[in-house]
């Protein structure tokens, strides 16, 4: 008897603990990714895309990978005293809880290097996004036209 | 009596004053830097695409403007471009009369068959030059700017750090405006509708 209600009180404390175990496991939304289309012979362009995250823990994104770029580094744009800098963000970016964070032209962006082809405005460029926490999120970049990148 | 002169002197005096007015008040200021007059940027000599050395008097009786950039550039520079033809677009028939030159920071990497595609994929009428790597120095420093390399974190590749600045000339080719890439649209357009006016 003793040892039935031992194992019930065993099973109902082990669903509480997976319960809050994936609950407590950040989501993050990627919204309204795209990138900038480029002309034959440039090897670089610019990723931008709102970061979600609705969850009570903060995130952090901590590198970008994709199969058609050589190397993709998360950046930094400012334009101080008329001079434009761009700069590596070396601990990623922050996500914290309950936020959107934006990856927008002049700001931050995926500095996206060694491009294996030209990216084609219309097309769709998956990406693989590693969080802290979250884990590996998939998106797909939207190619936008160089003149009307949004 | 004295009612009727009273009325001439404030009569005269009104007609003074408007008078003064007029001839004080100095046209409203641009939305962009005024700098007419300034010794810097005033000429250049630089090769286009097809290897043909460009001076600003090749596109006299056009407002042109002058940026500095680079194709390797992921951000920046073409959100620049973007709305230089952007504000092409926004002047209607009047964009036929502006001219957008792009001059590189970077002649090692952009070569001039690259500069050509890059900008032509802005906009057909953008124009490019090229200066040679020994010739960028001394281009910048005549525009007052700055042009430099940074090496990346892993050190395999660099950036350029460079001026933001936008150069505006009038028909007669004389440096007139001063802006920053990230002015509203709406205000270098109606400066730019000035300039085409009263030149
Ligand atoms: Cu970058």
């Amino acid at each position: 008897m003793a040892r039935r209600r031992l194992s019930s009180l065993y099973l109902l404390v082990s669903i509480f603990f997976y319960v809050g175990l994936v609950c407590a496991t950040p989501k993050i939304a990627i919204e309204n990714p795209r990138v900038r289309a480029t002309a034959s012979g440039q090897t670089v362009s610019g990723g931008y895309m709102t970061l979600i995250n609705d969850g009570s823990t903060a995130d952090r994104l901590v590198s970008v990978s994709a199969s058609w770029a050589g190397m993709i580094q998360i950046h930094q744009s400012s334009t101080d005293g008329g001079v434009m800098r761009m700069r590596e963000m070396p601990d990623g970016v922050p996500v914290p809880a309950r936020s959107r964070v934006e990856l927008k032209p002049r700001g931050m962006h995926l500095m996206i290097m060694q491009l294996s082809a030209p990216l084609e405005a219309g097309r769709s460029m998956p990406l693989l996004l590693q969080f802290e926490k979250a884990g590996t999120v998939k998106a797909s970049l939207r190619v936008e036209p160089a003149g009307a990148m949004p | 009596m004295r009612g009727p002169s009273n009325r001439l002197i404030n009569g005269l005096m009104i007609g003074l004053v408007t008078i003064l007015a007029a001839c004080t008040s100095a046209p409203p200021p641009f939305n962009a830097t005024e700098v007419t007059g300034v010794s810097y940027g005033t000429e250049l000599q630089i090769a286009d695409t097809r290897g043909e050395r460009r001076s600003l008097s090749d596109f006299s009786g056009k407002v042109t403007i002058v940026f500095f950039g680079f194709t390797s550039c992921p951000d920046v520079c073409p959100t620049t471009l973007m709305r230089l033809g952007q504000l092409r677009q926004k002047l209607g028939a009047d964009g036929a009369a502006v001219q957008v030159i792009l001059v590189t920071v970077d002649p090692e990497r952009d070569t001039a068959s690259r500069l050509e595609v890059y900008v032509k994929n802005f906009d057909a009428s953008f124009v490019a030059l090229r200066p040679a790597p020994q010739e960028l120095e001394s281009v910048v420093k005549a525009f007052h700017a700055i042009a430099m390399k940074v090496p990346t974190a892993d050190g395999t590749d660099y950036t350029i750090d460079h001026s933001s600045t936008i150069y505006v000339y009038d028909r007669k080719t004389r440096m007139r405006l001063i802006a920053q890439p990230d002015m509203p649209i709406e205000q270098l357009a109606a400066d730019i509708r000035r300039l085409l006016a009263d030149s």
